[in-house]
């Protein structure tokens, strides 16, 4: 009787394994992360790159895609009903509050890329630089973005300033700006809150403005 | 620290009115651990009862006792979404910090007075601590382990249910003290205070 009795305190490992409560996922994808980074070399103390800035150019009704499971380079709106107009469309007016929107011809100064990453492992490696040899849209030349950020393996949409008037020696143009948002995959709802997100991405970037 | 307060009335009572000794020879205790955190209470401040509590206890004589036991205790808060910027940048989000607490410690007892029912004592416990730090923010996640020397005074009563029952309760009112600190999150040594209720299986 006395081995029994003791016996039935064994089941409390159990209870005590089962007792790692964690957040419930509803709960924790209320809100869109927002993250948002900015090329200390050209906006700093002394100078913001942005004041000089006058016009810039977007890539309309189609967002860049990164994935490691499908071979699609861009999204348009029939890809993802309800998103890719909205959200393209938002941050276009966005940066249209600062600044004239023109086309490729018309010499922007800066260029504006919108990106969704799929499982896409990237890691901070280095700062920002010149990113992107030959066009300052990252995804028309097949190559991946420079980001950074420790995320992996979630989706996010990646917004990119990236400078068209100061290449170095290699071609390249630097990133001027990033912003991710994710995690879009589990969200509940995909436009709200990633229209809930871009702005508050310009938010929270306040030297985007003239 | 009303909770705190209202114990230490309802200890001393139990104390006052301790009748004669009913020895035991070991007892084993398993109990609901309530923890408010001391330290870090911008990490988190809210007092946690998910927590539970096992130990052992032998007595080498009719005042003085040894023991083990473990503890796990989960802390949590949330914070509303908020901007925090950092150097080249900002990020917004809402956070549940999360800290889950293990100890594993050897303890020392001394009897106050073993009554008819109850039996009143101090305890010193020391071992190890355990400590994950964790912060969840959208379906991301961020974290630290960390584990270290954990030091737990206590003071509590068991109650025999009944006289020669093999069964009774505990309570007890401690205070840890662990250097798990974290440096990834710029957290201090853990400190907080413990409210255990329970129940024991005595071996006379």
């Amino acid at each position: 009787m006395q081995v029994q009795r003791w016996l039935i305190f064994l089941w409390m490992p159990f209870i005590v394994v089962s007792c790692m409560p964690a957040p419930e996922d509803v709960d924790r994808i209320r809100y869109m992360l927002v993250q948002t980074e900015y090329n200390e070399d050209f906006i700093h103390d002394n100078e913001n790159i942005f004041d000089e800035y006058q016009s810039f150019v977007i890539r309309e009704d189609t967002m860049g895609f990164v994935s490691t499971s499908s071979s699609a380079k861009y999204l348009i709106e029939e890809d993802v009903p309800g998103f890719v107009e909205p959200v393209v469309d938002s941050i276009r007016n966005g940066f249209e509050l600062g600044y004239d929107q023109v086309t490729d011809d018309d010499d922007p100064d800066f260029a504006v890329n919108v990106i969704v990453l799929q499982n896409f492992d990237y890691y901070q490696t280095v700062n920002y630089g010149y990113g992107y040899p030959g066009s300052y849209y990252g995804y028309y030349g097949y190559y991946y973005p420079y980001v950074s950020t420790y995320y992996s393996n979630f989706v996010t949409l990646l917004i990119q300033v990236v400078d068209a008037k100061n290449p170095n020696g290699n071609n390249e143009y630097p990133v001027i700006w990033s912003a991710y948002i994710g995690d879009l995959n589990a969200t509940l709802d995909l436009p709200g809150k990633t229209l809930e997100a871009v702005h508050q991405a310009f938010e929270q970037s306040p030297y985007i403005r003239k | 620290m009303k909770v705190t307060r209202s114990f230490l009335l309802v200890f001393s009572v139990l104390v006052a009115i301790t009748a004669q000794a009913q020895l035991y020879s070991s007892a084993l205790h398993v109990g609901w651990n309530t923890l408010k955190p001391l330290s870090d209470t911008d990490f988190i401040d809210k007092t946690s009862s998910a927590g539970i509590r096992l130990g052992f206890t032998k007595l080498m004589n009719d005042k003085l006792g040894v023991g083990l036991e473990g503890s796990y205790n989960t802390m949590h808060e949330y914070v509303p979404r908020q901007t925090y910027d950092f150097p080249g940048g900002a990020i917004t989000t809402d956070i549940y910090n999360y800290h889950y607490y293990f100890t594993i410690m050897a303890n020392g007892q001394y009897i106050l007075q073993q009554g008819k029912n109850f039996m009143p004592y101090v305890a010193l416990g020391m071992g190890v601590a355990f400590s994950e730090y964790r912060l969840y923010y959208n379906i991301y996640e961020d974290n630290d382990s960390q584990q270290g020397f954990v030091v737990r005074p206590e003071v509590g009563t068991l109650f025999r249910i009944k006289e020669y029952s093999h069964w009774g309760l505990k309570a007890a009112f401690s205070y840890d003290y662990a250097n798990t600190k974290s440096a990834y999150f710029e957290i201090d040594n853990f400190s907080g205070i413990n409210l255990m209720v329970g129940v024991v299986l005595f071996t006379d």
